[in-house]
């Protein structure tokens, strides 16, 4: 082997000493330096390790996949979003109440039955005055509850509403024919023209 | 208390900071770099420079090194890198070198040849140390790519893939370099037989 390997034979030389001591004293100072890194060369070295980039790596793509699901649903129905942040506006909504449908105007059947509650009580006098200044804000309780689906203040409005509406005329007479205040009755039938007051017991014995 | 360490552990070691960890390295590693370097370059003094310099670069990337490496394939490619960049400064400057061919061809002579040496024009007491220094020439006329793999497989031992992997090349091509330097390198040393025959004893 050696015969084929001649330069085998040639034979190493020991390096010097000169520089030795020098390399040493760099070692050493740089140990000093690798056993305490700064704090942010700690954190990259923690960072950069292999579970934390696969964690990093999951946690982008559940975020790009919320961020885009949560987008396509917005594109698709634009309704609930404009519910989430309209508190305040729906409170507003709420308070403008003459945006509201307006309460329906009372309905027939109501004065029939007031009517008829007035021709049950014609004798009462001043007994029938009280039913009838009751009737008319139960009435009106009734219609507001029914027509503004239970909200108070379209009950309050409602309720307003029927103070300030103004009587039937025929009413009127009746009512003035319960005070016995035939002149006013009779005034107010004058109005009304023909009125067939024969089967009224109020106006009739007023006239 | 370290020396049956692996190199590789004894650079992690070295990078929390343990510094015998890199005196052991440095005890284990300083006498065949420096002799590949010197192999390398031819040039005693050069030879020491760079051999400082390789460490020093050892100490600067130790926070760099991988666990993962082999570190003597960190090292020497550190060395080799050296040693090319040396040969083609000498190369850009055009010194004259008494271990430098006089002329082109590399069959000519060089100066040591000419100048008269007390050593060898003396007595010529020992034939060994004309062979080796007729190997030395040899070596040293070897193209740089074929000098490279030849020192690393010859004289440390190196697996073509760790060579590979030190040059940067595949492992065909070293496994050819080395093919080549070989033949080269029996072809220079045919007068070795001469000069066997016409030692004493």
């Amino acid at each position: 082997m050696t015969e084929h390997k001649p330069w085998l034979s040639l034979p190493d030389e020991d390096p010097p000493e000169r520089g030795l001591a020098e390399l040493l004293a760099a070692a050493r100072v740089k140990a000093e330096v690798m056993a305490s890194p700064p704090w942010w060369k700690r954190m990259f070295a923690v960072l950069r390790r292999p579970p934390v980039l696969a964690l990093a790596t999951v946690m982008i793509l559940i975020g790009g996949v919320i961020v885009v699901g949560g987008h396509h649903d917005t594109a698709s129905s634009p309704a609930p979003s404009l519910d989430v942040p309209a508190g305040p506006l729906d409170t507003r909504a709420r308070s403008t109440a003459p945006e509201a449908p307006p309460p329906a105007p009372p309905p027939p059947p109501h004065e029939v039955r007031t009517e008829k509650q007035l021709d049950e009580s014609p004798h009462v006098g001043g007994a029938a005055l009280d039913d009838t200044k009751q009737a008319a804000p139960q009435v009106e309780t009734e219609e507001a509850t029914d027509s503004a689906d239970d909200r108070g203040e379209t009950l309050k409005a409602g309720a307003i509403q029927g103070k300030k509406a103004p009587l039937d005329p025929l009413a009127r007479c009746r009512q003035a024919a319960a005070r016995r205040d035939c002149a006013a009755a009779k005034a107010c039938m004058k109005d009304l023209g023909k009125v067939d007051v024969a089967n009224d017991a109020t106006l009739k014995s007023c006239l | 208390m370290f020396n049956d360490t692996a190199d590789e552990d004894l650079m992690v070691m070295y990078q929390k900071g343990e510094v015998r960890a890199f005196e052991v390295l440095l005890t284990r590693h300083r006498k065949p770099v420096y002799n590949f370097i010197l192999r390398f370059v031819g040039d005693k003094e050069t030879a020491e420079d760079l051999l400082q310099e390789a460490f020093m670069r050892v100490i600067k990337g130790a926070e760099a090194y991988k666990r993962q490496a082999k570190f003597t394939t960190w090292l020497y490619t550190i060395a080799r890198n050296l040693c090319v960049d040396q040969t083609r400064r000498r190369k850009h400057r055009k010194h004259a070198s008494l271990d430098a061919p006089m002329d082109a061809g590399e069959e000519s002579g060089t100066l040591m040849d000419v100048i008269p040496g007390s050593e060898m024009a003396s007595d010529r007491k020992s034939v060994n140390k004309q062979l080796h220094e007729q190997m030395q020439r040899a070596i040293a006329a070897l193209s740089e790519d074929q000098r490279e793999v030849f020192l690393m497989r010859e004289f440390l031992d190196m697996p073509f893939k760790q060579i590979a992997d030190v040059v940067g090349v595949p492992e065909n091509t070293v496994k050819s370099r080395m093919r080549y330097a070989l033949e080269k390198l029996r072809l220079e040393l045919d007068e070795y037989k001469d000069l066997a025959k016409a030692a004493p004893g």
